[in-house]
C-alpha cells in the first residue's frame, strides 16, 4: 500500500466523521452529564432531566443534518434510509422514558442518564454497522449497560436478576463470538459483504456455515428474548426499575431487528441452502406460546409484561421471516405501535407502583374510583392483545397479511402453521391482558388507596391512547411515513 | 339529510348518546336511562322509517339490489410493490338485513326498559349498552368485511363488561368464557378475511385490494393464482383453500350462533348475565351468527354452501334434538331457556342449508321470530328472579293462583316458543321444514331424515315447555321460602311484555308482512348460491384435477 493511498484513506476516514455527528454529540453530551454529576452529586434531578432532554434535542437536530445514505469508513458503516426513521424513534423513546412518574430517585443520579444514553448510542450504531466485529461491540455496549441498569435499584432482587441476566448474556455472547470466529474462518473476513460473497458462491462448506450462523443467531435471539433464550427476562423485568424495563423492552429489540434485516439483505441470506426461516418460524411459534401461556398465571404486572414481550418478539420476527419490503414495513409498523403501547403500559404500571400497588390483585376496584384511568388501561390492554379499534389490531393485520402473501408466493407449509397458531395466540393473550381491567372494574375494592392522576400523567397517557387509536382509524398516516423510509431492499 | 344517511344515523345515534352521557355529571344519575331510552327510541323510529321506505320490489341479490347504500373510502393502506389495501365505510340493506335491523331496534329498546332498575354504576352500564347497540346495528348494515369485523369484535368488549360487572355469582367465569369462545370464532373469521383481502381486487386489472363483500362475490375479481381464486390448484391437508376458508367461516359464526358442539358458553353467559343483557344476547347477538352465515359465508363461498351444506344441516339437526333433550333436563329456568335457544337456532342452520326459497325465508323468519320470543322468555325468567333471586324450577309450584297475569304471559310466550300455530315461531319452523323436505326431494344438499328429525325436535320442544308450565304454575301453591313475595306483573313489566306478545302474534297471523320484505332478496340469494355455486364447483374441480 503506497503512502499516497494511505493518506487518501485517512483523509476519507476523517471526512466520514461528519456522518457520525449525532453519535459524537451524544458522547460529548454524556460526558458533560458525568461532570454535572460530579458537581451536583445526587441532587438537582430536574436540571439533569432538562439537560438530557436538551441533549436529545441536539442529537435529533444532528440526525436531521447528517442522515445521508451511503457507505462510510471503508464499508464499516452503511447508512440506509431506515436509519432516518429509527434514530428519531429511539430518541423519542429515550425522552419518554425520562418522563416516567416514579423516576425521581433514578433521575437525580447522573449515572442513570449516562447509562440510558449509552444504550441509545449502542442502538444508533447497531443499525448502521456493516461488520460483525462492530456489531459485537455495539451489542455489548447495550448489554453491559443493561446489566447495570437492571440492578439500579440496588436491592437484593435486582442484584439476583442482574447476575442472572449477566451470566446468561455472557453465555449468549460467547456462543455468538464462537459462531463469528467460524464465519471468519470460512469467509476470511467479518465484513458482511464478504460473508455475502461466501454465501452467494454457493460453495459447499458442509455443515460449518449453518453451524456458524446458528451460533451467531443465538446472540440475536437472546437480545430479542425469544424462547428458549428468554429465561432471563421475567426476573429482569420484575426486579428492574420500570422505566429501564420499558426501555430495554423496546430500543435494543428494534435495533437488533433492523440490524438483522440488513444482515439478511447484505449477505443475501435467502440464497443459502439452509432453511433458517423454518427455524425462525419455529421460534416465533414457541415464543408466542411460551410467552402467552406463562403470562396467564402471573400475579405481578411487570412479570406478566415480560412474558407478553416475549410473545410480541415472536410476532415481530414474522416480519423478518417474510423479509420482503411488505414484511419489513409491517414489522416497522408493528414495532412502532408496540413501542407506543408498551410505553403506555409500563407508564401505568409505574404509576401504580408509585401509589403502592404491587400485585395485579391490589388494583381491585380502582376503575370505579377513577373511571378515566380505567378506560385508558382498557384501551392499552386491548391494543396489546391486538383487538380493534386500536393500532395493535392494524399492526397484527398487516403482519399477518404480509405473512399470508409470502405464503401465497412461496408455499412453505410451516408458514400456514405460523399463521394459524399465531392468530390463535391472540385469543390466549387476551385472557391475561384483560386481567388488569378485570380487577379494576369487576372486583370490589378492598383498600382505601387511590391513585393520584396528575395533569402530567393524564396528558401523557391520553396522548399515548390517542396515538394507539389514531393508528387504527387513520393507519394510512403512519404507513405513509414508513413508506418514505422503507428499506428499499 | 336524515334520509340520505339513514343507516349511518341508525348506527351512530347510540354512540352520540354515549358521548352525551359522558357530559352528564354523576349527580344527575337519573338522566342516563332517559338518554338511552331516547336514543333507542330514535333508532326504533328510524328503523320503522327504513322499513316503510324500503322498496320491496327490487329483485336479485348483490350490489345492485342493495338500498340506502353509502360508500366512502376510509383507510387506504399503501403497501409498496404489492398494491394497496382499501378499507371502505360501506353500508346498505337488503331483504336479508332489513328485518334484523328492525329486530335489533325493538329488542334494544325493550332492553333499556328492562334495565330501568339497574342500581350499580348506572353511567357505566348505559355507556356500554350504547356502544353495544352501535356495534350490533353496525354489524347488520356493514357491507365491507373489515367494517363488519370491526363491529363484530367491538361487540365483545361491552358484552364482557356487562356480564362481568353486572352479572350473577359466577359472572367472572361466564364473562371470560364468553369472550374467549367468541374471540376464537372471530379469529377464524379474521384468517379468512386476510386471505380474501389478498385475493380480491377492485376489478380484474386493479391492484387495489378490497374488503368489499359484494366484490368478493364475483370470481373475476380474484387475482389469478391467489390462494382463494377458483382456479388455484393447491391443497392443504386434502382440501382446497376455498373449502378451508368456508369451513373456518362457518365454524367462526357457528360459535356465535351457537351450534352444537361449540354452544357451551351460552348457558353460562345467560345464567350469569343480568336480564336485559340476556334479552339482548339471545334476541340479537345470536342472530349475528346466523346473519354471518348468509352475508359472509354463503355469499362469498357459494361453492362451499353446496359442498358442505349437508354437514351444516346435519349439525343443525343435531342442535335441534340434542339441545332439546338437554333443555328437558335443566333445573334452572334460565338455563332451560338458553338451551331452547340453541335448539331453535338449529332450525336456522337447517333452513339455510336446504338452499330452497322456503327454507331460507323460514330461516330468516326464524331469526326474527326467535329474537322476539327469546327476549320474551328471558324477561319471564327475569320477572321471577327479580322477586325471589331464585330460578330453580323445583322451588315453585302453583304460581298461577298467585300471579295470574304472569301465568298468562308465560303460557303465551311458551306457546309461542314451542311453535303453536298462530304465533310467529310456528310459521318459521313450518317454512324451514317445508323447505328442508323440498330440498331433500328436489335438491341434492339435504337428506329426508333431517326434516323428519327436525319434526321430532318440535315435539320435544312442546314437551319441555309444557312440562315446565305444569311444574311451576299448576297444582297447589308452594314456594321454597315462606318469605318470598310474589306480586303480579307491574306496569313496567307489562310495557315490555305486551308489545312483544303482540308482535309474536301479529307476525304469526300476518307472516306475509315480514316475508314480503325479504322475498325478492331471498329468491335472488337462493338463485345466486345455486347457480354461482355450481359454476364455481365445476371450475374448482377442473383446476384441482
Amino acid at each position: 500500500m503506497s503512502m499516497s493511498s494511505l493518506n487518501e484513506q485517512i483523509q476519507a476516514i476523517i471526512g466520514d466523521f461528519g456522518v457520525l455527528l449525532p453519535e459524537a454529540t451524544l458522547i460529548v453530551g454524556s460526558f458533560i452529564l458525568i461532570i454535572l454529576q460530579l458537581i451536583f452529586k445526587d441532587k438537582a434531578g430536574a436540571t439533569k432531566v432538562t439537560f438530557s432532554l436538551f441533549l436529545l434535542g441536539l442529537i435529533s437536530l444532528a440526525v436531521s443534518y447528517s442522515s445521508v445514505s451511503g457507505e462510510y469508513f471503508g464499508g464499516l458503516i452503511s447508512i440506509t434510509p431506515v436509519v432516518g426513521l429509527a434514530k428519531p424513534f429511539f430518541i423519542v423513546v429515550t425522552g419518554f422514558v425520562l418522563l416516567f412518574p416514579k423516576g425521581e430517585d433514578l433521575l437525580k443520579r447522573g449515572e442513570y442518564h449516562f447509562l440510558l444514553l449509552m444504550i441509545l448510542l449502542g442502538a444508533m450504531l447497531l443499525i448502521q454497522v456493516n461488520n460483525l466485529l462492530l456489531f459485537y461491540l455495539t451489542l455489548e455496549l447495550i448489554s453491559i449497560t443493561s446489566y447495570i441498569l437492571i440492578n439500579f435499584n440496588f436491592d437484593r432482587k435486582g442484584f439476583e436478576a442482574g447476575i442472572k441476566y449477566l451470566l446468561f448474556g455472557a453465555m449468549a455472547s460467547g456462543l455468538m463470538l464462537y459462531g463469528m470466529s467460524l464465519m471468519y474462518g470460512l469467509a476470511g473476513s467479518l465484513d458482511l459483504i464478504a460473508i455475502g460473497d461466501l454465501i452467494s458462491n454457493g460453495q459447499s462448506s458442509g455443515l460449518w456455515l449453518p453451524l456458524a450462523l446458528m451460533l451467531f443467531f443465538i446472540g440475536i435471539w437472546f437480545k430479542l428474548a425469544l424462547a428458549p433464550m428468554h429465561i432471563w427476562s421475567p426476573d429482569a423485568y420484575e426486579a428492574g426499575p420500570t422505566p429501564v424495563v420499558a426501555y430495554i423492552s423496546i430500543v435494543p429489540k428494534v435495533a437488533v431487528l433492523i440490524f438483522f434485516a440488513q444482515f439478511v439483505s447484505t449477505t443475501q441470506l435467502n440464497a443459502i441452502d439452509f432453511d433458517w426461516k423454518m427455524i425462525f418460524s419455529g421460534l416465533a411459534i414457541v415464543s408466542m406460546f411460551v410467552g402467552n401461556l406463562s403470562a396467564l398465571n402471573q400475579s405481578n404486572a411487570k412479570r406478566m409484561m415480560a412474558y407478553s414481550s416475549i410473545a410480541h418478539s415472536g410476532m415481530l420476527i414474522i416480519g423478518l421471516i417474510v423479509g420482503d419490503s411488505f414484511g419489513l414495513q409491517a414489522m416497522l409498523f408493528y414495532a412502532i405501535v408496540y413501542a407506543v403501547m408498551n410505553l403506555g403500559a409500563f407508564y401505568l404500571i409505574d404509576l401504580f407502583q408509585k401509589a403502592g400497588f404491587e400485585e395485579i390483585k391490589d388494583l381491585a376496584g380502582l376503575g370505579r374510583k377513577s373511571p378515566w384511568l380505567g378506560v385508558f388501561v382498557v384501551v392499552i390492554m386491548i391494543a396489546l392483545a391486538g383487538l380493534p379499534p386500536t393500532g395493535g389490531f392494524t399492526a397484527k393485520l398487516l403482519m399477518f397479511t404480509a405473512l399470508w402473501e409470502y405464503y401465497q408466493s412461496e408455499g412453505y407449509q410451516y408458514l400456514i402453521w405460523l399463521f394459524g397458531l399465531g392468530l390463535l395466540n391472540t385469543a390466549i393473550s387476551l385472557f391475561f391482558y384483560l386481567k388488569i381491567p378485570y380487577y379494576m372494574f369487576v372486583y370490589p375494592s378492598e383498600s382505601e388507596k387511590n391513585i393520584k392522576f396528575s395533569l402530567k400523567d393524564g396528558t401523557i397517557v391520553a396522548v399515548v391512547v390517542f396515538i394507539v387509536l389514531l393508528s387504527f382509524f387513520k393507519a394510512d398516516l403512519l404507513l405513509n411515513v414508513l413508506n418514505q423510509f422503507n428499506f428499499a431492499l | 339529510m336524515v334520509m340520505d344517511h339513514l343507516l349511518s344515523w341508525l348506527v351512530f345515534v347510540p354512540l352520540i348518546a354515549a358521548v352525551v352521557m359522558l357530559t352528564i355529571p354523576q349527580s344527575q344519575g337519573h338522566l342516563y336511562k332517559w338518554v338511552a331510552l331516547g336514543a333507542l327510541g330514535i333508532v326504533t323510529i328510524l328503523s320503522l322509517v327504513l322499513v316503510f321506505s324500503f322498496n320491496q320490489g327490487i329483485a336479485g341479490y348483490g350490489a345492485d339490489s342493495l338500498q340506502f347504500t353509502k360508500q366512502l373510502d376510509w383507510i387506504n393502506l399503501n403497501v409498496g410493490s404489492f398494491g394497496s389495501l382499501l378499507i371502505q365505510y360501506y353500508v346498505g340493506v337488503d331483504g336479508l338485513s332489513l328485518a334484523l335491523v328492525l329486530l335489533s331496534a325493538i329488542v334494544l329498546f325493550i332492553g333499556v326498559i328492562s334495565s330501568w332498575n339497574i342500581k350499580k354504576n348506572v353511567q357505566g352500564y348505559f355507556l356500554l349498552y350504547m356502544v353495544l347497540s352501535t356495534s350490533v346495528i353496525g354489524c347488520f348494515v356493514a357491507l365491507d368485511f373489515f367494517l363488519f369485523y370491526l363491529f363484530f369484535e367491538f361487540m365483545l368488549l361491552p358484552m364482557y363488561f356487562l356480564i362481568g360487572i353486572w352479572g350473577g355469582k359466577r359472572r367472572a367465569y361466564a364473562s371470560i368464557k364468553f369472550f374467549i369462545y367468541t374471540l376464537i370464532g372471530s379469529l377464524l373469521i379474521l384468517m379468512v378475511m386476510i386471505g380474501l383481502s389478498l385475493s380480491v381486487v377492485q376489478g380484474p386489472d386493479s391492484t387495489v385490494h378490497t374488503f368489499d363483500i359484494m366484490k368478493m362475490m364475483n370470481p373475476e375479481n380474484y387475482l389469478p393464482g391467489s390462494l382463494l381464486a377458483l382456479d388455484f390448484d393447491g391443497q392443504l391437508l386434502g382440501l382446497t383453500y376455498r373449502a378451508w376458508a368456508f369451513i373456518l367461516l362457518i365454524v367462526g359464526f357457528a360459535i356465535k350462533l351457537p351450534a352444537v358442539p361449540v354452544h357451551t358458553w351460552l348457558p353460562d353467559a345467560h345464567v350469569e348475565a343480568p336480564t336485559p343483557i340476556s334479552v339482548v344476547l339471545a334476541g340479537i347477538l345470536l342472530k349475528i351468527g346466523g346473519y354471518g352465515f348468509y352475508r359472509i359465508g354463503y355469499t362469498i363461498f357459494p361453492d362451499g354452501a353446496i359442498e358442505y351444506g349437508w354437514w351444516i344441516a346435519l349439525f343443525g339437526v343435531i342442535a335441534i334434538i340434542y339441545a332439546a333433550f338437554v333443555a328437558m333436563a335443566q333445573a334452572d329456568l334460565k338455563r332451560l331457556i338458553a338451551y331452547s335457544s340453541v335448539s331453535h337456532m338449529g332450525f336456522v342452520m337447517l333452513g339455510m342449508a336446504s338452499l330452497t326459497v322456503e327454507g331460507n325465508a323460514g330461516a330468516l323468519f326464524q331469526m326474527f321470530s326467535h329474537g322476539i320470543i327469546s327476549a320474551l322468555l328471558f324477561l319471564m325468567s327475569g320477572v321471577l328472579y327479580d322477586r325471589t333471586g331464585d330460578r330453580m324450577i323445583a322451588n315453585y309450584s302453583g304460581l298461577a293462583g298467585k300471579m295470574p297475569l304472569f301465568c298468562v304471559a308465560v303460557i303465551l310466550s311458551f306457546f309461542a316458543a314451542l311453535g303453536l300455530p298462530g304465533f310467529s315461531g310456528f310459521i318459521a319452523e313450518f317454512l324451514v321444514l317445508i323447505g328442508a323436505f323440498d330440498g331433500a326431494i328436489n335438491g341434492s344438499v339435504v337428506d329426508t331424515f333431517m326434516p323428519v328429525l327436525g319434526l321430532l325436535g318440535l315435539v320435544l320442544g312442546a314437551a319441555y315447555f309444557l312440562w315446565t308450565i305444569q311444574r311451576m304454575f299448576f297444582g297447589k301453591f308452594w314456594v321454597r321460602e315462606e318469605s318470598w313475595q310474589l306480586p303480579d306483573l307491574n306496569a313496567r313489566e307489562l310495557i315490555m311484555i305486551i308489545p312483544l306478545v303482540i308482535l309474536a302474534l301479529f307476525f304469526g297471523i300476518f307472516p306475509g308482512l315480514l316475508l314480503d320484505l325479504a322475498n325478492e332478496t331471498v329468491m335472488g340469494f337462493v338463485e345466486y348460491v345455486n347457480t354461482q355455486g355450481h359454476q364455481n364447483l365445476e371450475l374448482i374441480n377442473a383446476a384441482v384435477r
